[in-house]
């Protein structure tokens, strides 16, 4: 599907005035872009019915979350400072690259991206926000977009790209966000600089065979299984869901940041 | 080659490992300020809100003080649901009368919309369990996602309206501290047996 078939749709969607002032053009919020109206082709099909999963449109920030905005929120917000967080909501590692609990020093730049948070931290700063953490289906929608694209998963350049980024460490210190290209929507750093938080991360895993709790983690990615999956040969799509179901919602690491997204004000069109 | 990008990635994947942190006191005491702080891994630090099969507020910490059986269901469930409490059942019945006047089983629902009071209440019925031990429990959907997080259950709708969970089985000591936990429904029920004996003898 390309873009044009997503403007014409919006641009009948208000012709019609099918959703009154909720298909006019809303003015975004901060920061953010417009994502969508669309359809997830999901690399892991839990379900015959799930082959296409339509998303919504939404927004969503142009770029993750950076250190310097994530300071002015534990600013606001005492109890997600380090070392007063509990345990139940942020490990050990939580913003431990920060020089100090309100001043993140020299291995983390304010414009960089702020890594070493939870799922919980993630969560609490987008609700302070007015906002919410992107669901795992709007940031794989989101994420499945080249400059150019709506879907360009099945675009080998895009892949190669994508799998470059992957087989590169980590740096200790990472650089600025909005460095990448903007892909078709606007946002920047889906890929190419840390892995991202999503709201519902690795529940797409739970199908009807792993919901007697037989572990729905990431044994079935490994080696050939992957490959019975629906979309063969994107791999980083698979490393992103393995990934997501290794973690837990008071993990932190050092290369795992996140974004925010929010409803459109008036509905999905 | 792809070999070599796997081993790569799952080096980046790696969480980091749970080291001991210096830990700032100081920061610590602004959290220790009411009566009995509770543990820092204590789920009763969740300040979510729920309505009971009775239909009155309640919040996690008000189960403190005694061992708890905590689990999610969803009332429509038609496979996992029963067997869950039939295995609670099986767990219940394997403690003495002493023991099992002192443990509550807490089960939240996943699915708040229809699971109401009176949902769950007659869930109790129908089960015929004893509705003084046995508290159900709803929230709203940041409620749910922070019950199932802490608890480590990942679940999600289907199409059609179901619901695809994990069936976790958690034991809480009586400060909400995670003891045991029994994922899926062939783990073995001895050690969980053991622990729920342990936490609930006289000291």
């Amino acid at each position: 599907m390309s873009r044009g078939h997503f403007k014409t749709g919006a641009l009948v969607a208000g012709l019609l005035g099918l959703t009154g002032t909720a298909a006019r053009a809303e003015p975004p919020p901060r920061g953010m872009v417009k994502v969508g109206p669309g359809t997830l082709r999901p690399v892991y099909v839990p379900s015959p019915e799930e082959q296409r999963v339509p998303v919504a449109a939404f927004w969503m920030d142009r770029v993750p979350v950076t250190n310097a905005e994530f300071l002015a929120f534990v600013r606001q917000a005492p109890t997600w400072r380090r070392g007063a967080v509990p345990r139940l909501f942020a490990d050990a590692g939580y913003l431990r690259h920060w020089a100090g609990p309100l001043r993140p020093g020299p291995d983390a730049a304010p414009d960089a991206p702020v890594v070493g948070v939870s799922w919980f931290a993630a969560r609490a700063y987008c609700e302070a926000r007015g906002a919410r953490l992107p669901t795992e289906a709007e940031w794989e929608f989101a994420a499945s977009a080249s400059r150019t694209e709506v879907d360009a998963r099945d675009t080998e350049a895009f892949r190669e790209q994508l799998l470059r980024w992957y087989s590169r460490p980590t740096p200790r210190v990472l650089p600025p966000v909005g460095r990448t290209e903007a892909n078709v929507w606007g946002v920047k750093d889906l890929h190419g600089l840390i892995w991202e938080w999503v709201l519902d991360f690795g529940n797409t895993l739970v199908s009807e065979d792993s919901r007697e709790g037989s572990p729905a983690g990431t044994s079935r990615f490994c080696g050939a299984g992957a490959l019975s999956s629906g979309e063969k040969g994107d791999y980083a799509s698979f490393m992103r869901l393995a990934f997501r179901g290794s973690l837990q919602a008071a993990y932190t690491t050092g290369n795992l940041g996140f974004r925010c997204a929010r409803d459109l004000a008036g509905g999905a069109p | 080659m792809r070999k070599h990008i796997l081993a790569v990635l799952l080096a980046l994947a790696t969480p980091s490992a749970a080291e001991p942190p210096p830990r700032a006191r100081a920061a610590k005491a602004e959290s220790a300020g009411t009566a009995r702080a509770l543990p820092e891994l204590s789920l009763y630090q969740l300040k979510t809100d729920f309505t009971d099969q009775d239909g009155q507020a309640v919040r996690l910490e008000d189960f403190r003080g005694q061992p708890v059986l905590l689990s999610m269901f969803y009332g429509t469930c038609p496979l996992a649901c029963p067997l869950l409490f039939a295995r609670l059942k099986r767990i219940a019945a394997g403690m003495t009368p002493e023991a099992r006047a002192r443990v509550r089983i807490v089960l939240v629902s996943l699915d708040p919309a229809r699971d109401t009071p009176e949902a769950m209440t007659r869930l109790v019925r129908t089960h015929g369990v004893d509705p003084e031990r046995w508290r159900l429990l709803r929230t709203d959907e940041a409620g749910v996602r922070d019950v199932a997080a802490v608890l480590g259950i990942r679940y999600r709708t289907v199409p059609g309206g179901g619901m695809n969970h994990e069936s976790v089985i958690t034991l809480l000591d009586a400060e909400g501290v995670i003891d045991t936990r029994l994922a899926g429904p062939d783990a073995p029920l001895e050690g969980l047996q053991e622990r729920l004996t342990a936490l609930t003898s006289p000291r």
